[in-house]
């Protein structure tokens, strides 16, 4: 259970309140298979937006806070696991409400060592190259109900939080220096009507594209340390075809290049 | 969760008691460097990321050792002077 306390910013007040259960698989000692698991999390919350239109366009108490998700995983062998997970969503004007496809992947160990593992995914995968990219829906992994918007715009999640491609990670162990995450991914992510509307405006009668997504980043967490220091760089294309007739909005092409 | 497999390629298993109970907190705390919490964020990202699979929670002390000596290649913890009989219980120290 998770209380957020009534935070003043800028003239716009937030109550939220958000109950969450986490699921999880029973495990029993005496099976000696332990090549699957499933997870899930169900939280439903409330939330009060005074003088904006954040959740919802009449500012009254909503109930539009809710995120469930299943996942399950299954090891192949030593070298593929296969995992997926779903989500449910609602979250008011933020994003589409609805189900969608987390992850659907394909986890190849490429190379396995004490201090050293390389894994290659392949599919959809989740956006891991942000402190909070990857579980941004999973209330009691993140440290507020809503995380900051600054970064974690809600309005650009489904687009922000994966793509179908692949994914290089290496990680590396070290009792004298810590531990480093290296991550480069490529993929496209599809952009639904509604997520074209939500960014450009209800107006928008074409659809938006991702043509071109490369993400890299690198963690390094020093030995005994509770600190994590990072780099991440984005370069992206986008796209939108207007629509012949009547569309407000001209076709145009975006990049994005980010360095955080 | 950063060493899978031993070099023998045999699965590492690992059994956790859950976050609630004072010896997995004492373990975390005292052994890890890390607060409970924390070590839960950590697998909880694993698990809802897709990058890995969370240690496997048992509910009680029995049943982490049970688990342990039923899976090769398993590991867990148990309390310091704990004595599991024809079994050797491999020493932690910091």
């Amino acid at each position: 259970m998770l209380f957020q306390l009534k935070i003043k910013l800028a003239k716009t007040y937030f109550l939220a309140v958000v109950f969450s259960l986490l699921i999880n698989e029973a495990s029993v000692a005496q099976t000696t298979n332990h090549d699957s698991c499933i997870h899930g999390f169900i939280a439903q919350g409330l939330i009060n937006v005074d003088g904006s239109d954040f959740v919802n366009n009449d500012g009254d108490l909503s109930a539009e806070l809710t995120e469930v998700g299943l996942n399950g995983s299954y090891q192949l062998n030593s070298l593929f696991r296969l995992t997926s997970q779903v989500v449910y969503l609602d979250g008011g004007n933020r994003y589409d409400e609805g189900f969608r496809v987390d992850y659907a992947l394909l986890d190849w160990s490429l190379y396995q060592a004490e201090t050293w593992e390389v894994n290659v995914y392949l599919g959809r995968f989740k956006n891991n190259h942000w402190l909070y990219s990857g579980k941004r829906d999973v209330p009691f992994t993140r440290p507020s109900i809503i995380l900051p918007q600054s970064i974690y715009f809600d309005g650009f999640r489904d687009i922000a939080v994966g793509a179908d491609g692949a994914v290089l990670k290496i990680s590396h162990s070290s009792d004298l220096l810590g531990d480093f995450d290296f991550n480069v991914s490529s993929g496209t992510t599809p952009i639904s009507k509604e997520q074209t509307q939500i960014l450009y405006s209800e107006q928008a009668l074409g659809k938006m594209s991702n043509s071109h997504d490369v993400q890299t980043s690198l963690y390094w967490q020093p030995a005994n340390s509770s600190w994590r220091f990072g780099l991440a760089l984005l370069d992206a294309d986008f796209g939108y075809e207007a629509q012949e007739q009547g569309d407000r909005f001209f076709e145009t092409k975006m990049t994005f290049n980010e360095l955080w | 969760m950063r060493q899978l497999y031993r070099p023998n390629k045999q699965k590492i298993i690992v059994f956790v008691l859950p976050s609630v109970k004072a010896l997995h907190q004492g373990f975390s705390k005292y052994k890890l460097g890390l607060l409970p919490y924390k070590l839960d964020r950590i697998w909880h990202k694993l698990t809802y990321s897709g990058l890995g699979t969370a240690p496997i929670v048992v509910q009680s002390r029995q049943a982490l050792i049970d688990a342990v000596l039923a899976n090769p290649g398993a590991i867990g913890y148990v309390e310091d002077g704990t004595n599991i009989k024809d079994k050797y219980v491999i020493p932690i120290k910091n």
